[in-house]
């Protein structure tokens, strides 16, 4: 028989803390409001008055002022890793977190780790959490679950970059998994744009739109 | 014990703020629906408590704009949104003493694209005043197009940022944001091009695992609601039996926004979770009890818990770990989480131990009554503090 209630005075710290801010709070629950004793009484109809709408700047809207605070340029790479390859299938150049996250874990729970390269400069590194231990949960015929382990997943990696990249290195220990994948076909979009526009080539001044053809196919996906 | 210590000393401080802010009013507030994408009428509800002083007023002021992809300047799009043309008004409620708790509704009709930003402030009798944190949500039909601006010209490309739910976009003066723990959900391929039938499930998850639920299973996410940012994403998703799942598209673009992700789904196939400090599960909207599973989940894909059952997945990469290879292990580890040694037990016959202290546990027991306990409890104990120590991971 399993208790439901009544934590044991060996609680957790965690439960503690959590459950003595909730009676903390709780002690500010209002009473029931004294005209309920009589019976149920209609909520309180307020007066109600309307403020009038005034512009917002774009610049002065806390939101923007949120967004710059918090993100970069960056490159958001969706890659396969299956046993020891990695194969890239998608990488889109948007602005991303600012906040680095800090995976720890080892063996199968060995982040995944990224590192951008431009002209063969280390230009940002980013760690993600590796997907290779899975928990299966059967919530309609109980006691089906189990731990599982994959060696082919896919991760997404939100990975800092002020300039263009050309090549992203991967590594995923958990499988052993490396390579270096080419990345200058995520930015040729823009920079073809660039170079078609009346003002020819003038997109390439952009750190974005490095010089150098950006129409290779990205056939420079190494495994080492 | 010396974390104990620490802990039991926060809890001093904390109590008696609690306590102290009993002479000060009360104020909550939720939109309704959380995210729709259509156009709509919203409702933001903010509720006055002060039983002592009373109620006089409760206001809710909202920036309302067009959602966009902002690239600041830079060359690239954001994944999460800014907003162009935005308004500013509000409402307020005005009562007299009320002790009971004072509503104020606040209507607003949305179109597409649209983002908005509410605060909600309740002042008592007394003239002191009470405000919720900034919280920001999209409505109406998404952005599907960015323009990109690249020194003598523009561009447009097919572009989609993360939709906002519930997103905490408080930027204190002269300090960085807080940071928070970003959960996204995704519709499943089962919901076709049904992407109402996604966000009706999507809220049936949210509100109850954080907002309006009264069970055990809820109280520490619902405690904890303000350390989370939960938002929508676009189509992309696919789960299926047997561990499968993906993001395709823009859905795996913009999942580098969030930390954890859930792909909601509607057809019946076992839920599968990474386990890990940040990953992506599944999780079935269309149960009885969809917002404690969608928590159970949470708890491998955002915390590293392992299951506590049999015939579950038992590893974990969870701080502190709540479950151990050994009965050593666990009893090692047991007194330092401030847990008894006594207490470690063996799940089932699968040679993982845990601390079972006898209570329902939400790593293990499929109750509504069951909560985060022993060892997973100070893990999420631990993720919290974390967050509001300045990173969340």
């Amino acid at each position: 028989m399993r208790r439901t209630s009544s934590l044991p005075l060996t609680v957790l710290p965690g439960a503690l803390l959590s459950g003595a801010l909730l009676l903390a709070l709780g002690a500010c629950t209002p009473p029931a409001n004294p005209a309920s004793t009589a019976g149920p009484t209609a909520p309180a109809q307020p007066k109600i008055r309307d403020l009038p709408k005034t512009p917002v700047k774009d610049a002065d809207d806390p939101i923007n002022r949120f967004v710059a605070d918090r993100t970069v340029d960056g490159l958001v790479l969706s890659v396969t890793i299956d046993g020891p390859s990695v194969t890239l299938d998608q990488a889109v150049p948007a602005r991303v977190r600012k906040t680095q996250r800090k995976p720890t874990g080892q063996g199968d729970y060995a982040p995944v780790t990224a590192i951008g390269f431009a002209g063969g400069a280390r230009i940002s590194e980013v760690a993600v959490p590796d997907s290779v231990v899975r928990a299966l949960d059967d919530w309609n015929t109980p006691h089906r679950g189990a731990l599982v382990r994959v060696t082919k997943r896919q991760i997404v990696i939100p990975l800092a970059a002020a300039r263009a990249l050309d090549t992203v290195e991967v590594t995923a220990p958990a499988t052993g998994a490396h390579a270096r994948l080419d990345v200058r076909p995520a930015y040729a979009e823009y920079c073809r744009a660039g170079e078609k526009a009346p003002n020819q080539g003038q997109g390439r001044d952009n750190p974005m739109c490095p010089k150098g053809p950006v129409d290779q196919p990205p056939g420079d996906q190494q495994r080492r | 014990m010396g974390a104990l210590r620490r802990l039991l000393s926060q809890l001093t401080v904390l109590a008696s703020l609690g306590l102290c802010a009993c002479n000060n009013p009360g104020v909550t507030a939720l939109h309704d629906p959380l995210y729709r994408a259509s156009p709509h009428v919203s409702t933001i509800t903010a509720t006055g408590v002060d039983s002592k002083d009373g109620i006089d007023s409760v206001s809710i002021a909202v920036t309302v704009g067009t959602l966009t992809a902002c690239n600041n300047g830079g060359f690239t799009p954001s994944l999460i949104p800014c907003r162009t043309a935005a308004f500013q008004f509000g409402r307020e409620c005005i009562f007299s003493h009320e002790r009971g708790p004072a509503v104020c509704r606040f209507p607003l009709q949305l179109g597409d694209r649209s983002l908005v930003t509410y605060t909600a402030t309740a002042r008592n009798s007394r003239g002191s005043t009470a405000k919720t944190t900034p919280i920001t949500y999209a409505a109406g039909a998404p952005l599907t197009q960015a323009t990109i601006h690249v020194v003598f010209f523009d561009i447009t490309v097919p572009w989609e940022t993360a939709r906002p739910v519930w997103w905490h976009t408080d930027l204190p003066l002269g300090q960085a944001a807080p940071d928070k723990i970003d959960v996204g959900f995704f519709p499943d391929a089962d919901w076709g091009t049904n992407y109402q039938g996604f966000t009706d499930g999507l809220q049936v998850i949210a509100l109850g695992s954080f907002f309006n639920d009264t069970h055990q299973f809820s109280n520490f996410y619902r405690f904890w609601k303000n350390e989370f940012n939960l938002w929508a994403g676009p189509a992309g998703g696919n789960g299926e039996d047997s561990c499968v799942r993906s993001l395709g598209g823009a859905a795996s673009t913009v999942s580098g926004a969030v930390d954890g992700k859930a792909i909601v789904h509607q057809a019946a196939f076992r839920d599968c979770s990474d386990i890990a400090l940040g990953g992506l599960g599944t999780s079935q909207s269309t149960l009885t009890d969809a917002a404690w599973v969608f928590t159970h989940e949470s708890g491998h894909f955002l915390h590293g818990l392992g299951d506590e059952y049999q015939g579950g997945g038992n590893g974990n990469v969870s701080d502190p770990p709540n479950t151990w290879a050994s009965k050593a292990a666990c009893q090692s580890a047991a007194p330092g989480l401030g847990l008894t040694a006594s207490q470690c037990a063996q799940i089932g016959t699968t040679g993982f131990w845990h601390v079972d202290d006898g209570g329902v546990t939400t790593m293990r027991d499929r109750d509504l009554a069951s909560d985060w306990r022993t060892a997973s409890g100070v893990a999420l104990s631990r993720r919290i503090s974390k967050c509001t120590g300045g990173a969340c991971y």
